[in-house]
């Protein structure tokens, strides 16, 4: 089972784990003052208990730029089955990366970094480390996948810090010490040249 | 636990026989009395090759550090007893038709790790091939005969690998230290070897041959604290965890992949072929690491150069370029050409570790340079490997002399591209 919407953000803001504006909504109206509020443009997605994957049943909509194309988004989001809501969070723009965490029969509790988003499992450029792990060994993750280079000031893009993603996956790994789970996807973890975001994150247990 | 098992003064073969193609008979050729008592055991037999056996251990007058036990499964319990009672140090069951066969098989080898271990004698197999010091002339096993001494530990589990190992050694300039097939495992463990190896004065490189482990922290923990450099052989990578899979990272994480990376995380460095093991065991367990990022190329041939400074630039490990890097000194290469050529790349500070290519040419002297490539490695304290392509008898003496003097040689520069990263540390 996944946890709902709320749990989800109360663990990640115990461990420091930054995700950007988001508003948890029930009706339209609620949707475009959201929006409105937050500032656009925003991403909009259905929060719910059963869909893994979410832009599989088309759960997510990007690049919502007015009052109007909230409500509209709000209306087509609600109709997929098995929704609890709809989340109105900022659109934050930058390189994306996966971390996620489950338990191996073998070794316990295991921390993957991946070069994220949704083609994570076409590129399947991962790299995994038995936990805890301190952040000499989250930098050392870091150079091992190539989506590296994405931090690197790759073709015009800005360079980006490493330690902040760095800083991320000691987290999780502190988060993963402490609480109660079976597999913990953040996906997309969103870097640019100021800050790093947990936009999505699925904690199943 | 060292002493008694590793290097025992008494040994009782349990299960000695001279019937041909016996296990119990290649244990007894394979042990040597170099420096120790030997008794053979068998009930049925009053002198085996000559020499007196006993009906028991319990026969035996003086005390008996490691009893080996090859006799077939009706009698274990009953030998086992025996030992208990005569008190020896440890026991090696090489006897098979435990765990690794039937549910009943599981439950015997229960049994006798309980009373083995409550009557604290250490307990290496059952199921296995045995154990071979040649540092200490020591072989307790049915391997086919006893390779030469040297530098690596050999840790395996698989008997028949560690056979087909022994069988080609003589082909093998490089030598060991302990080979130890752990069979079930019921007693000790293969953190337990590697710990013993790391100890070990003769051991400088620990060479594993693993299939799985029982407790992976553990494994984890014990690859982290061992100070001499550990390469892996993994098997079974195949597998993976049929479980539904609900996450991303459920689906990316498999057995293998995460089997691997607690390998690098341990600090261990993972082969992919038993030839890999061994290749980059023997650079390791001759020569030092050299910290480094360079790797200076002196070659006689243009074109193996050109194939190992590929293999280097893709692995990220840098050409300096003072000098011409790979330094081509051409087909008709003289010693005195290579020697100069050689100290002027070696000693540049940039250069971690050097790299002789030598392709058989008619003017070529294999010997010659391979002696003034050692004189070189002597003056620097800096790792040297060679590749020395082509296997004429000139270029096999040149081949056995770098060797004998620690300096590997490899067939082909893509075989000497991970001993080349181990040596500079990248790997």
């Amino acid at each position: 089972m996944i946890l709902d919407y709320k749990e989800q953000d109360k663990i990640l803001k115990k461990y420091g784990l930054k995700v950007p504006d988001t508003c948890f909504v029930e009706n339209k109206t609620q949707a475009s003052s959201s929006a409105s509020k937050i500032g656009f443009p925003v991403v909009m997605k259905i929060s719910s208990k059963k869909h893994f994957h979410r832009t599989e049943v088309g759960g997510v909509l990007k690049n919502i730029k007015s009052k109007e194309e909230a409500q509209i988004a709000f209306t087509s989001l609600s109709k997929i089955e098995d929704t609890q809501g709809v989340l109105v969070q900022k659109q934050v723009e930058g390189v994306e990366f996966i971390v996620g965490v489950k338990k191996d029969p073998l070794f316990g509790g295991v921390i993957m970094l991946g070069t994220g988003g949704t083609m994570v499992e076409v590129f399947n450029d991962v790299t995994f480390r038995v936990l805890p792990i301190k952040k000499g060994d989250a930098l050392k993750m870091i150079e091992e996948i190539k989506g590296k280079k994405l931090l690197e000031g790759f073709r015009g893009l800005e360079k980006i810090d490493k330690s902040k993603l760095a800083d991320i996956l000691v987290k999780v790994s502190s988060l993963a010490d402490k609480e109660d789970y079976q597999e913990i996807d953040l996906n997309p973890v969103i870097l640019n040249d100021k800050k790093a975001f947990v936009c999505d994150v699925k904690i199943v247990v | 636990m060292i002493n008694t098992i590793f290097n025992p003064k008494e040994v009782a073969i349990i299960g000695a026989t001279d019937r041909e193609n016996s296990v119990g008979r290649g244990i007894v050729e394979n042990l040597k009395e170099e420096g120790r008592k030997v008794y053979y055991i068998n009930p049925q037999k009053k002198k085996i090759f000559g020499k007196k056996t006993y009906q028991k251990i319990t026969d035996i007058d003086g005390k008996i550090d490691l009893a080996v036990i090859a006799v077939p499964q009706k009698a274990i319990d009953e030998v086992i007893d025996q030992c208990i009672e005569k008190k020896v140090g440890g026991v090696i069951i090489i006897s098979s038709g435990f765990a690794e066969i039937v549910k009943e098989g599981k439950k015997r080898q229960e049994k006798i790790r309980k009373k083995l271990s409550s009557a604290q004698i250490p307990l290496v197999g059952p199921n296995c091939l045995g154990l071979i010091r040649p540092s200490v002339g020591l072989n307790v096993s049915f391997a086919p005969g006893t390779p030469q001494k040297g530098g690596i530990a050999f840790i395996s589990q698989s008997g028949g690998l560690i056979d087909a190992v022994i069988d080609g050694a003589e082909n093998n300039n490089f030598g060991f230290s302990i080979i130890v097939s752990v069979g079930n495992a019921a007693g000790i463990g293969i953190e337990d070897y590697i710990a013993i190896a790391d100890g070990d004065k003769n051991t400088n490189v620990i060479a594993l041959y693993i299939e799985g482990v029982k407790d992976g922290r553990l494994f984890l923990k014990t690859l982290q604290n061992t100070k001499k450099p550990v390469i892996v052989l993994k098997a079974g990578k195949t597998k993976n965890s049929k479980k539904a899979v609900t996450s991303h990272t459920g689906s990316l994480a498999g057995e293998y992949k995460i089997f691997s990376a607690a390998l690098r995380q341990g600090g261990a460095i993972e082969a992919q072929s038993l030839e890999e093991l061994f290749d980059i065991a023997k650079a390791l367990s001759w020569q030092n690491k050299n910290k480094g990022t360079g790797a200076g190329i002196v070659t006689n041939g243009g074109g193996a150069g050109v194939l190992l400074a590929d293999l280097l630039d893709e692995n990220n490990i840098k050409l300096p370029q003072k000098t011409s890097n790979p330094l081509d000194i051409l087909g008709d290469a003289s010693p005195e050409k290579y020697e100069t050529a050689c100290r002027k790349t070696i000693k540049q500070k940039e250069v971690s570790l050097l790299a002789v290519i030598q392709t058989p040419q008619t003017v070529t002297k294999p010997l010659e340079n391979a002696k003034r490539i050692k004189k070189i490695f002597d003056d620097h304290k800096k790792p040297v490997v060679a590749i020395f392509m082509g296997s004429g008898v000139e270029n096999k003496k040149a081949i056995n002399y770098l060797e004998e003097h620690k300096i590997p040689n490899y067939s082909d520069p893509k075989r000497a591209l991970k001993p080349i990263m181990a040596l500079i540390n990248k790997l």
